[in-house]
């Protein structure tokens, strides 16, 4: 059994059909790319899986549950969590404040105990505070731990939404374009980072990415999307030599 | 959050101290304003509190009504006390809010806002007509508190000392649990919701449940300033809970600022302090407040709890400019 | 039920109708246009109906000459605001609500103030009696006022389609940023629209001047009756907004006449609140 299986998925906002029946399998432990030209329902896609949109039709099956109905919020108590195209943190408040909150689901408190509990709370938000110093530490951030995220550089900005993201603990995480605005050598930076972190905590991985190279280096299997229906799977080297993939980029 | 530590443990025992002794100084009339004060700030404060998930709602002032109009009904009605009706009131207060947000939360901002205001007005159209809640004319002879200690006979609260200090600890309770609520982890929920909701919901925040409860616990605090209020002047009527004063309430916290627990006190402190030096003025009053809601909206985005910040700058660059001379 | 009542039921929607229609075409221009919810349009509405009384019951002015009056104070009123205070806060719907309220009180005790709160003043219909067909009686005051809001409609509907600026405001509403390359400016727009949308507002409230009582406060059930109209019509749809305000009129009419105002009322806010419910981008959307 598949970890995540997609069956049908279909996304239509009026007219526009944004994702058009998709079937998809993702094996424990792949890291898969999801490419694709621009509008070819990358994102819309994630929103799917992780509960952001309510697909118009299909099955989202998560280790054998049916997901397909569960809000956001639901689903990164299941184990997936996502980032976004655009920088999403909270501006003013630091780096560590920002995956603090990222660890809301494992607190160990209850809502009665996160406003009048005493000591016990104390030490829960102590042990909170440092799960997120370790993270940041596993990103190789540290550095920045105290500093505003809306004043830090954008590659600073791209890692910390993917610590944000590791702190609610998901065995499945959808990257959306990490990599944008980072030159070749963050690039292959955060690409290495993102496979360690799969080798040390068995997360599985999508990778949306526009960058070929980062892509191809570090998926072994990627699913290529345009106009929302899936035109090709499989190695990076099957995949580049397709053609139908060589004219949907060409043709944009 | 970074203020110095032992400023605020100096000023709390003045504070309390001037707190305890202003109702054998002050006038009647005095301690009448200041028991208004004290609902007031419960008033918004708990406003404030919904305020954090982005949600201004203009039904904040009708649902206390509702706590004014459920603590008179059970006190003539039933006859029981108020220590039980202040309760029973309130929650009343959670029920009916619990009812309006059915529709309510399905809007956000500026639609939540006129939403709010729509169900609010319902809330109190019916009042008007449903014969329980006496109409136009509201409710009159609303009972004084009166507590039976054992062995030591009944104290009655009718008088504006007593009641003023009854007022003082509610409110002191009511603001030390809300400020409890400021500095909790729920709190950082709530702001979450409001300055990135995607990055709230991506971290497992369930958006809806923690706007409704915002909004039920603003409303039960909203439902205890108006009981206070009811069984300190012993009438309410429709009018005292309508457009016009839910507008003032929000002039109170935009004014003051809503991004600090302070600011709405702030705000209430600076009206009521304000209403009092122009009362020559009388009926101008809406007017001058409509002026300084401008603005303060234009020019002082922050509120009045901002305006330490902004005044730091200048304060240094005239130091500066002097030390130059 | 008599065919009586039916008729006189049917004659007082319509009238009831004409009115909202005009009362809330403003707002809905405005909102759609500029992105402004102008909570001070009760008292744009009350304002009119003041000029009127000023220059028509008091100076003795001609009723049309005030009533055009009335119209071009208040679209004044409506720009210079649009341009101190509003533009300022462009694109942030809930602060320029909020500021906005701040008129709605500096109008209300300014007016209070200046012309005394005791009893509302009176304005003389123009042409006194009613139209009587078969025992179904209209006002003439009436009469002007379906004639006047259906004229004014007309011209409304005929600048926005067949004029260059009304084609300009209606492209800005759409999408303030094509229509900005293509030299259209979002600024002359939105002044443009608030002109427009407040003297007729304006209008209404000069033309409603002789029936209603007029008093500072008299413009908080129209700013009501604007709101509910134009969130159910779409903001910006000025087809909806006049479609709403027809099917509103009717709706408040029967349950006025059945029933009572209180319920009518109750039923009105709560049918706003359905709506908002089900469809609440419906206040986020622009584009006439």
């Amino acid at each position: 059994m598949a970890l995540l299986e997609l069956r049908g998925l279909r996304k239509q906002f009026g007219g526009l059909v944004a994702v058009n029946d998709i079937d998809l399998d993702l094996e424990e432990g792949e890291i898969r790319g999801l490419i694709g030209p621009n509008g070819s329902g990358k994102t819309t896609l994630f929103s799917l899986i992780s509960g952001f949109l309510r697909p118009t039709r299909g099955k989202i099956i998560w280790r054998g549950k049916d997901i397909t109905q569960k809000p956001a919020h639901s689903i990164v108590k299941e184990g997936i969590a996502r980032t976004f195209q655009l920088t999403t943190l909270l501006k003013d408040m630091t780096a560590l404040q920002n995956i603090v909150i990222g660890f809301h689901l494992h607190t160990g408190m209850g809502l009665f105990e996160q406003v009048f509990g005493g000591s016990g709370r104390r030490i829960k938000e102590s042990a909170v505070v440092k799960k997120a110093e370790e993270l940041l530490i596993a990103m190789g951030i540290e550095n920045i731990k105290d500093e505003l995220a809306g004043a830090l550089p954008h590659g600073y900005q791209r890692e910390l939404n993917i610590a944000v993201s590791l702190a609610s603990n998901p065995a499945l995480l959808l990257l959306d374009e990490p990599t944008t605005g980072m030159n070749p050598v963050e690039t292959q930076g955060l690409m290495d980072k993102i496979m360690k972190l799969r080798d040390e905590r068995g997360i599985t991985i999508i990778l949306v990415e526009h960058d070929m190279k980062a892509v191809m280096g570090t998926c072994k299997k990627i699913t290529v999307l345009d106009f929302g229906k899936k035109i090709a799977e499989g190695t990076p080297e099957e995949v580049s030599k397709n053609e139908e993939v060589i004219e949907a980029y060409l043709g944009r | 959050m970074g203020r110095n530590p032992s400023r605020r443990v100096i000023s709390l025992p003045i504070i309390a101290v001037v707190l305890i002794t202003l109702p054998f100084i002050l006038s009647r009339y005095y301690v009448d304003l200041t028991i208004v004060f004290f609902a007031h700030i419960i008033l918004a404060v708990s406003f404030r509190l919904i305020t954090t998930t982005g949600d201004f709602s203009l039904a904040h002032v009708p649902l206390m009504g509702m706590g004014a109009y459920t603590s008179a009904i059970i006190s003539k009605q039933l006859g029981w006390p108020f220590w039980i009706s202040l309760p029973l009131a309130a929650l009343a207060s959670t029920l009916v809010g619990l009812i309006m947000l059915y529709p309510l939360l399905r809007m956000k901002a500026f639609a939540f806002f006129i939403g709010s205001y729509a169900i609010g007005e319902a809330l109190r159209l019916s009042w008007i007509r449903i014969g329980i809640f006496g109409c136009h004319r509201g409710i009159s002879g609303i009972s004084h508190p009166l507590l039976s200690i054992p062995c030591l006979g009944v104290l009655d609260f009718s008088g504006a000392t007593p009641y003023y200090f009854l007022t003082l600890v509610i409110t002191g309770l009511c603001l030390a649990i809300m400020y409890r609520i400021e500095r909790s982890r729920i709190s950082d929920s709530f702001k979450a919701i409001h300055s990135e909701e995607s990055l709230a919901k991506s971290v497992g925040i369930n958006v809806t449940a923690y706007r409704l409860l915002a909004f039920e616990m603003g409303t039960f605090f909203a439902g205890i300033s108006g009981v206070l209020l009811a069984h300190y002047f012993g009438h309410i009527d429709p009018h005292q809970f309508d457009l016009t004063t839910g507008l003032y309430l929000l002039i109170w916290v935009v004014v003051g600022g809503y991004t600090t627990f302070a600011g709405p006190i702030i705000g209430v402190t600076f009206f009521t302090l304000l209403g009092e030096l122009m009362r020559p003025l009388g009926a101008w009053m809406p007017l001058v407040y409509g002026c300084i809601l401008i603005i303060s909206l234009l020019f002082l985005p922050d509120g009045l709890e901002g305006l330490p910040k902004r005044l730091v700058p200048l304060i240094q660059r005239i130091r500066i400019k002097g030390g130059e001379k | 039920m008599t065919i009586h009542l039916l008729l006189q039921t049917v004659v007082n929607g319509i009238q009831l109708s004409s009115f909202y229609a005009l009362l809330a075409i403003g707002l809905s221009l405005v909102f759609g246009v500029a992105g402004i919810a102008n909570l001070a349009h009760g008292e744009f509405y009350m304002l009119g109906a003041y000029v009127v009384w000023l220059f028509y019951s008091l100076i003795g002015l001609n009723f049309v000459a005030a009533v055009v009056l009335a119209m071009l104070f208040v679209g004044g009123l409506g720009i210079a605001i649009e341009r101190t205070v509003f533009k300022p806060l462009r694109g942030n719907v809930l602060g320029v609500a909020i500021i906005s309220v701040g008129f709605l009180f500096i109008f209300q005790v300014l007016v209070g103030q200046i012309w005394g709160l005791g009893y509302p003043k009176r304005v003389d219909d123009p042409i006194m009696g009613a139209l009587n067909i078969h025992g179904v009686t209209i006002g003439w005051q009436r009469v002007i006022v379906i004639s006047a809001a259906v004229f004014l409609l007309v011209m409304l509907w005929l600048f926005l389609q067949r004029t260059n600026l009304g084609r300009g405001i209606r492209a800005s509403a759409q999408d303030s940023e094509a229509a900005a390359l293509q030299g259209i400016s979002i600024n002359r727009s939105s002044m443009l629209a608030m002109g427009i949308g407040s003297a007729l507002t304006g209008a209404a409230g000069a033309l409603m001047s002789p029936v209603s009582a007029v008093h500072p406060y008299m413009g908080h059930m129209p700013l009501l009756i604007a709101l509910i109209v134009v969130i159910v019509g779409g903001v910006g749809n000025l087809k909806g907004t006049v479609l709403t305000a027809v099917l509103f009129g009717f709706l408040y009419t029967v349950i006025t006449t059945f029933l009572d105002a209180v319920v009518a009322n109750i039923a009105s806010v709560l049918f706003m609140v359905l709506l908002l419910a089900i469809k609440p981008e419906g206040l986020a959307e622009h584009g006439t």
